[in-house]
């Protein structure tokens, strides 16, 4: 399967295309990128809003029987964080036209309606006089996000871990839960939702990845076609064709990335009571590394000996050789440079548990990695690496990830990298990690 | 072997039998570099009360014993399967259901030799008392863990309202008194009972030499120590086929209960609306067509292309994460409607109202048409996700029925079957409620 070809069509609009007849399905996913800021609630609720309709479809029957009608197209709309990026992603998934009777080119009437949906909304004039999104759409959509963050409570452990990093990363921006605040729903006005989902169309960076069977010079007219004209970019008054240029977009927003991890203190310890059958265990380590850093290679590694995978030494510590857990992990936050430990244990259990994960991090800087774990590990990330090209969603997670971090490294690039890490990397590694954040969500 | 082919679909597969009479399919995927192996046994959390190899009565083992089994199946004499699964790279796993136990792995390398490991893992047991025991404790965590999930709590107490009997009523893990009570001889005991080839089914899919595969199993199976295990003891041979004796589940069609409201930790009240199968015990085609024509209807009737929906929606009433599915198993079904809302018992007035509206004025012709579209679209899709493949194939082995012939099927249902299923499905006598309130 080929790689992303990318392609430049207006100032921080960029196009990815991957032809390859290999799959039955074409994916389109569309990104707007924001920085991690107090703007998290305005960009969820906009997501939410877009998603509800635009003009030619006011709502969701309509949205849904215009999918239905192209055999099973999908499409959603979500908000995510990356580091200290924020993302407003929207897919639209079809079924390859050569397995469909007929002739209608559904990637064509996918990228007419992502168009619609973000940039043709409802709207009505507010009592401001100012046009705003439709008000009944409106009010139920501040309800329903208020629902939604509310509602984090209902997954323990995820709960467990956003509060671990909300108190870990306190003066960060990476304490933004993606879906925003409670608090700052109810004062964003129809008006105000308005005048802000101009401004990212018109500053956002853009990237539009596409996956299928395609002739990459139709996506490329089609592409600029939609996004470098109006609302996109400014309008050109005097555009003679022999200066026919991409347009321009004054006041792109641009994306730091993430500020880097303060060196730890000392090991803050939080206790919550809530109604748990079973504690909810998070500890927050920083390695002051991210995917920016070449670092990141040992990193991953060490992740793999000490959790991310069943024959990690947490897994088999705590839970095969302990019996103190079902679920046990690491998990790497590559953009932010944090890993988050998790762990589902009795209540009483909680300083056995800590001193034996703190235990097996002792044994890497130590040197103590067996060989399952080291060449599992190896194995393990060769395999993920391996099984990307036959995913697209996942192809499609790798690139973002790296391009926005600049590095352009093919997947090759990867693997030769993750085999030139030697044990010693792992040990140093370890040593690098700090201890910042144990969490505990007990009864 | 035999060789299908599907012209719509562009898809081949081959089937046939290997030692033992283990029936296996085989996908290829030419152009993937990811492979996939399914090992599944007929065998899931309803099988409770059947006749043990050599016994004239029935045994009635504790709940969760198939989910016990299939931990305890990784455990061997030198330690765990895992950690030569995982020195090859591959990605393992196993789950357990009402009606089977599956176990798989992914990997990009090495196919041959984590496939010998998957027969290895499926065809070695080992039960040996600490080892249970410490797995035990693994599980008793498992369980803790599905009682946090508020949607644990609320599909327990709705399982129980609609169900009498049926082992259903019980988490397909047990609950954490039951898994006590089981030992290495229950375990023993199961095994014999359900893991013989002739009760599974293999399913390959990748871009891989299918002869090797052939080659490799034949060659384990032909080992003394795992032959025994399935050479029955009168005739000396292995037999091909197998016959088990499950005890008949004697459920009546009526509910138990109309309505459970509990108070738990979630943010908002949750509520779950479950329909009673009383139409069970079909069989192949006429089975999978009314799972089928069922999920096309209960997507006419509430999914987000349909008016209630809408109307919901627009009320309030429920929000994006409302769901809705209808499963059949083998003696038992149901239908369930999820929500999370501030007024469970509105919300539930409200779709007992839209369910007798869309009786009285039945599905359109045309409305029927844009569902069948989207359902020809899904069962294409299907194929792009290796796991969906393999659960595809398992499941229509398992139906006995050709795996390509949904299609068909799905081209075959009528208006006039969506709503005579409308009408007969959705009877309000045997619906039950399950509520989950914020403490």
């Amino acid at each position: 399967m080929p790689l992303f070809e990318k392609i430049n069509i207006a100032p921080a609009i960029n196009l990815h295309l991957a032809p390859t007849d290999k799959f039955k399905t074409m994916l389109i996913r569309l990104y707007f990128h924001f920085p991690l800021d107090e703007n998290v609630t305005r960009n969820a609720l906009l997501a939410r809003l877009l998603a509800r309709g635009c003009r030619q479809y006011p709502d969701m029957r309509k949205i849904t029987q215009f999918l239905e009608s192209l055999y099973d197209a999908g499409f959603s709309v979500d908000v995510g964080k990356i580091g200290e990026r924020h993302l407003i992603r929207f897919e639209f998934t079809a079924v390859a036209q050569r397995f469909l009777p007929g002739r209608t080119d559904n990637l064509l009437k996918g990228f007419d309606f992502l168009k619609k949906i973000i940039a043709e909304p409802l709207l009505e004039k507010t009592t401001s006089g100012l046009p705003g999104f439709k008000k009944s759409y409106f009010k139920q959509e501040q309800q329903n996000l208020k629902n939604l963050i509310n509602s984090l409570i209902d997954d323990k452990m995820a709960y467990a871990q956003e509060r671990c990093i909300q108190s870990m990363c306190q003066t960060e921006p990476f304490r933004r839960y993606e879906y925003g605040r409670v608090i700052d729903i109810f004062s964003i006005t129809p008006a105000a939702l308005r005048r802000y989902h101009q401004e990212v169309l018109a500053t956002a960076p853009i990237d539009i990845f596409v996956v299928g069977q395609f002739k990459p010079a139709r996506i490329k007219k089609m592409a600029r076609g939609i996004f470098a004209s109006p609302p996109f970019i400014q309008r050109r008054t005097c555009l003679r064709a022999s200066h026919r240029q991409a347009g321009t977009r004054p006041g792109i927003k641009t994306i730091p990335p993430a500020q880097p991890s303060p060196s730890v203190a000392a090991e803050r310890l939080i206790r919550e009571k809530k109604n748990v059958e079973q504690g909810k265990l998070v500890m927050g380590y920083r390695t002051y590394t991210t995917l920016r850093d070449k670092d990141i290679f040992a990193g991953l590694v060490f992740n793999g000996v000490f959790g991310a995978f069943a024959h990690s030494k947490l897994f088999q510590q705590v839970r095969e050789k302990s019996g103190l857990a079902y679920s046990v992990d690491s998990q790497f936050e590559k953009i932010k440079g944090l890993i988050l430990v998790n762990a589902g244990i009795d209540h009483d259990q909680f300083e056995p548990t800590v001193q034996l994960i703190k235990g097996q991090l002792k044994q890497i800087q130590r040197g103590n990695i067996s060989d399952l774990e080291f060449t599992g590990t190896l194995k393990a990330l060769e395999d993920i690496l391996k099984s990307l090209e036959d995913n697209p969603v996942a192809l499609i997670d790798y690139y973002l990830g790296r391009s926005i971090n600049g590095r352009a490294d093919s997947i090759q690039a990867t693997r030769a990298q993750f085999k030139k890490v030697t044990r010693r990397d792992v040990s140093r590694f370890a040593r690098k990690i700090k201890l910042d954040t144990i969490y505990f969500l007990t009864k | 072997m035999l060789k299908k082919t599907n012209e719509l679909l562009r898809e081949t597969y081959y089937f046939t039998r290997l030692d033992g009479g283990l029936p296996v399919f085989f996908i290829p995927r030419q152009g993937f570099n990811k492979k996939i192996a399914v090992l599944a046994t007929e065998y899931g959390s309803i099988d409770v009360e059947f006749i043990l190899p050599g016994r004239q009565k029935f045994t009635r083992l504790p709940a969760g014993v198939p989910h016990f089994l299939e931990h305890q199946l990784f455990k061997k004499d030198y330690g765990d399967i895992s950690d030569k699964f995982a020195a090859n790279g591959a990605s393992y796993n196993a789950s357990t259901g009402y009606t089977n136990t599956a176990y798989f792995f992914t990997c990009t390398d090495n196919f041959r030799e984590n496939f010998k490991l998957l027969i290895e893992l499926v065809f070695a047991p080992y039960f040996e008392k600490t080892n249970v025991g410490r797995e035990r404790s693994i599980i008793e965590q498992e369980i803790k863990m599905y009682d946090d999930m508020p949607e644990t709590i609320l599909s327990r107490n709705l399982m129980e309202s609609l169900y009498r009997k049926h082992p259903a009523r019980v988490d397909i893990g047990g609950t954490a008194q039951s898994i006590q009570n089981i030992t290495p001889e229950i375990l023993q005991q199961a095994y014999a009972t359900f893991y013989h080839p002739g009760n599974m089914v293999l399913v390959i899919a990748g871009d891989i030499d299918f002869s090797l595969i052939r080659q490799d199993f034949n060659e384990y199976f032909s080992r003394p120590a795992v032959k025994s295990l399935f050479t029955s003891e009168s005739s000396g041979k292995i037999s091909d086929r197998v016959l088990i004796k499950r005890k008949k589940v004697t459920e009546p069609d009526e509910i138990n209960e109309f309505s459970r409201i509990a108070k738990g930790p979630v943010a908002r009240p949750q509520i779950s609306i479950g329909y009673k199968e009383r139409r069970v015990g079909l069989k192949g085609e006429a089975f999978i067509k009314q799972n089928m024509i069922t999920g096309m209807m209960l997507d006419l009737l509430i999914g987000t292309g349909s008016p209630l929906y809408s109307q919901l929606y627009g009320e309030g009433l429920v929000d994006t994460n409302f769901s809705f599915f209808h499963a059949g198993y083998k003696t038992h079904g149901l239908t369930i409607l999820n929500g999370e809302t501030d007024d469970p018992e509105k919300l539930h007035d409200r779709i007992l109202k839209g369910i007798r509206k869309a009786q009285r004025t039945g599905f359109k012709k045309m409305e029927v048409a844009r569902i069948k579209r989207k359902g020809l679209g899904a069962a294409t899709a299907a194929f792009d996700d290796f796991g969906n493949l393999a659960g595809l194939f398992t499941n229509s082995y398992f139906n006995r029925i050709n795996a390509f012939d949904v299609i068909k099927y799905l081209k075959s249902i009528s208006v006039k079957d969506i709503n005579k299923r409308l009408r007969s499905h959705l009877d309000k006598k045997y619906h039950v409620i399950s509520i989950l309130k914020p403490l």
